[in-house]
């Protein structure tokens, strides 16, 4: 099954994370299980925007995909870096 | 740079981020935007799941001091107070893939100091002049 490229949103917290966790979500019951998500536009992500996107990598996992990481800005690619995330993800 | 000394109060979270940009107009920190955000959407966040127990209906209050090179925010809830709050020094190996448990090490990790006292929490983090 290809690689699912998902567009983050420019502010990725409590809203925004619902969305995408539902969506995510969808595309695994459809069959998908690989993700690239695109931080081409984001400029801004929380805990809750964290949160989310980890529990989404865990349920990928489950079913033998992954979720790998691009277009970070400065700002974004810190926070995966303080929380040590960069360890979990792929970033490309 | 004079002082700014104003509190904001807000129910829930559907307007939060309106809010937040808007002290962060008024106080003129537009460099600092990143970093103010993160703390307040933390902070305030914080303060509705855990505080107010995702209840609308009771207040959270943010107030804001500019002055001397220190910016100076407390978010009180209408909770009963959390003394056992701990900001994480760290985030441990065996917490990786966590769903939550990150945001009051993120606050920690983009201010000065942070504490808890009874339903406040306390917040500095110094702004040099741009």
């Amino acid at each position: 099954m290809s690689e699912i490229i998902i567009e983050m949103p420019e502010l990725f917290s409590v809203e925004e994370a619902g969305h995408f966790r539902e969506e995510v979500r969808n595309y695994i019951l459809g069959g998908h299980s690989s993700f690239l998500l695109d931080f081409g536009t984001c400029r801004f992500i929380d805990s809750t925007g964290l949160g989310v996107i980890v529990s989404s990598y865990k349920k990928c996992v489950e079913t033998g995909g992954t979720i790998r990481l691009t277009g970070m800005n400065d700002n974004v690619r810190k926070i995966f870096e303080l929380t040590r995330l960069t360890h979990v993800f792929e970033i490309i | 740079m004079g002082a700014i000394h104003k509190e904001v109060m807000l129910h829930g979270l559907e307007r939060h981020q309106m809010i937040i940009d808007g002290i962060i107009q008024e106080l003129d920190l537009e460099a600092y935007a990143f970093d103010i955000r993160l703390i307040l959407i933390e902070a305030v966040t914080n303060a509705y799941y855990h505080g107010n127990l995702s209840d609308c209906s009771k207040p959270i209050t943010i107030r804001y001091l500019l002055m001397d090179q220190l910016l100076k925010l407390q978010i009180e809830d209408s909770g009963a107070g959390d003394s056992g709050l701990v900001f994480p020094e760290a985030i441990g190996s065996d917490e990786l893939l966590e769903e939550g448990g990150r945001g009051l090490y993120l606050i920690r990790c983009f201010s000065d100091s942070a504490e808890m006292i009874h339903n406040t929490m306390y917040i500095s983090k110094s702004i040099c002049p741009s």
